[in-house]
């Protein structure tokens, strides 16, 4: 695994705009050009086989959550552990996740985070870098099949999603939560499904029918929503959730509330000490670990995360998350690459491991602030 | 081969010029929702001191709890207007980005 540092394409800006990717700078540059990670064949092979490998973890993971009903850990409601359970039980369909790794090359990938129901830098990862290797180095080869993944994904799912539409929703005014959910649509419509966009504030509960509706009145029968569950359910429209939940079939399902909190790691600890990918995390200090990472169970984009080393803290971020309680996992140190330090995002597709995309920061701590720099094989 | 062979897409390029036109605005204020619009101002049955009206859109009685609101406030905004039976706004409050 080697940072190499390269020329910007001239019309780097045109060229990702011309392909949809406009949220391209946002709080300074996010795609970054000026450099790629090059890996070797045998390191992508273990990135695979670790996403491969975790993904089973995660699921048995889930699946002892439910067996030994360990919801209080996660401070989800009770109401609404039934939605979980159903989705769980029947199966409900899921379409992608993303782990994120510490990986250098050298030592095995140790898993931060899975983010299992709302990742993001999907399509930079599936389409933006891909069109950076047709464009500079197009006899390369990257970790990458995404794209193909998901059509063939939405084709596989088509006879398990209620009959109807699939609708696809996100908040307004955010250019990069919309190009995220905007691409998922396009590989459903190109795997042959009818799909309509609604903004998640446009969604309209029927209370004749006891279903949501879009804005032309037609019941949802099957949606998929950038939108975390943690925070549909504890909304105005949450408890209509739970009222005949068979009418809508929800993508991400309702189990993912489980594999996206923070409390899944000291969970999939116990259950797999010292897996080779995984790293000691614990409900609090019980072991007292001198070099510890303290995370919020729902903490999105790095917020109120603190990193301890002999006991002392070295770098912490602020944030609105915490209230709902934080996990002490082992400190790993993200390795350090002309003074960046890349965080491996690496894609699960229904349940195959698919590719990766790399966010880099000059900080300990991976924030909003991070730049998404391309990857080749060499 | 890792590498996809090939990348269509239909609907994404498009994004930036269906984006760059007219941005909604979201209020600042919330919204109140209305538990049952169609409802009429209707009398209460008997009370122990006799009948009162009250108007079924904000609320209803109850004979044992008495009267009590109904509907809710919302942050999540709608900019549609549709049938009486549908509410809207009833997601999207608690935050204005999702990224993960």
């Amino acid at each position: 695994m080697e940072r190499i540092n390269c020329e910007v394409r001239s019309n780097w800006k045109q060229k990702v705009e011309e392909i949809g990717f406009g949220f391209h700078t946002m709080d300074g540059a996010y795609w970054d050009e000026t450099a790629y990670y090059q890996f070797s064949m045998d390191e992508v092979d273990v990135l695979e086989k670790a996403t491969a490998e975790l993904f089973e973890r995660c699921l048995q993971a889930v699946q002892h959550v439910i067996d030994n009903k360990l919801y209080p850990l996660f401070q989800i409601d009770s109401k609404f552990i039934p939605l979980i359970e159903t989705s769980w039980e029947n199966d409900a369909p899921s379409i992608y996740g993303r782990f994120d790794f510490v990986y250098d090359g050298i030592h095995p990938p140790k898993m931060l985070e899975f983010n299992a129901d709302t990742p993001t830098s999907l399509f930079e990862a599936g389409v933006v870098q891909w069109h950076w290797l047709e464009d500079l180095m197009p006899g390369y080869d990257q970790f990458n099949s995404i794209h193909e993944k998901l059509v063939a994904y939405w084709k596989y799912l088509i006879p398990y999603l209620n009959p109807g539409t699939l609708h696809f929703t996100c908040l307004k005014d955010n250019l990069e939560d919309l190009t995220t959910v905007e691409y998922l649509r396009d590989c459903a419509i190109q795997a042959g499904l009818t799909t309509e966009f609604i903004y998640l504030e446009e969604i309209g509960w029927n209370r004749y029918a006891l279903a949501f509706s879009d804005e032309k009145e037609a019941n949802i029968t099957n949606i998929f929503k950038l939108y975390p569950w943690e925070w549909l359910v504890r909304e105005e429209f949450g408890e209509n959730l739970l009222i005949a939940p068979e009418r809508t079939c929800w993508i991400e399902p309702a189990w993912k509330m489980l594999l996206s909190n923070k409390a899944i790691l000291p969970i999939l600890w116990q259950l797999f000490p010292h897996h080779p990918n995984l790293l000691a995390a614990y409900f609090d200090n019980t072991y007292l670990m001198n070099d510890y990472v303290k995370k919020p169970k729902l903490s999105r984009e790095g917020e109120n995360v603190s990193i301890f080393r002999q006991g002392q803290m070295i770098a912490g971020t602020s944030g609105s998350y915490g209230a709902e309680g934080y996990i002490i996992q082992e400190y790993s140190p993200l390795p350090l690459f002309d003074g960046n330090y890349p965080v491996i995002g690496s894609w699960v597709i229904g349940c195959e491991p698919a590719g990766i995309g790399i966010r880099e920061t000059k900080t300990l701590i991976t924030d909003n602030l991070s730049r998404f720099i391309p990857h080749v094989i060499e | 081969m890792k590498k996809s062979k090939v990348v269509n897409l239909v609907l994404v390029a498009g994004l930036l010029t269906a984006c760059s036109g007219h941005k909604e605005q979201k209020p600042n204020s919330r919204l109140f929702v209305r538990g049952d619009s169609a409802s009429q101002y209707t009398r209460s049955p008997h009370t122990g001191m006799g009948h009162f009206f009250y108007f079924g859109p904000f609320g209803n009685y109850h004979p044992y709890y008495g009267y009590r609101h109904s509907g809710y406030e919302s942050s999540g905004f709608s900019s549609k207007a549709g049938s009486a039976h549908i509410s809207r706004g009833g997601f999207g409050s608690s935050g204005v980005h999702v990224g993960s």
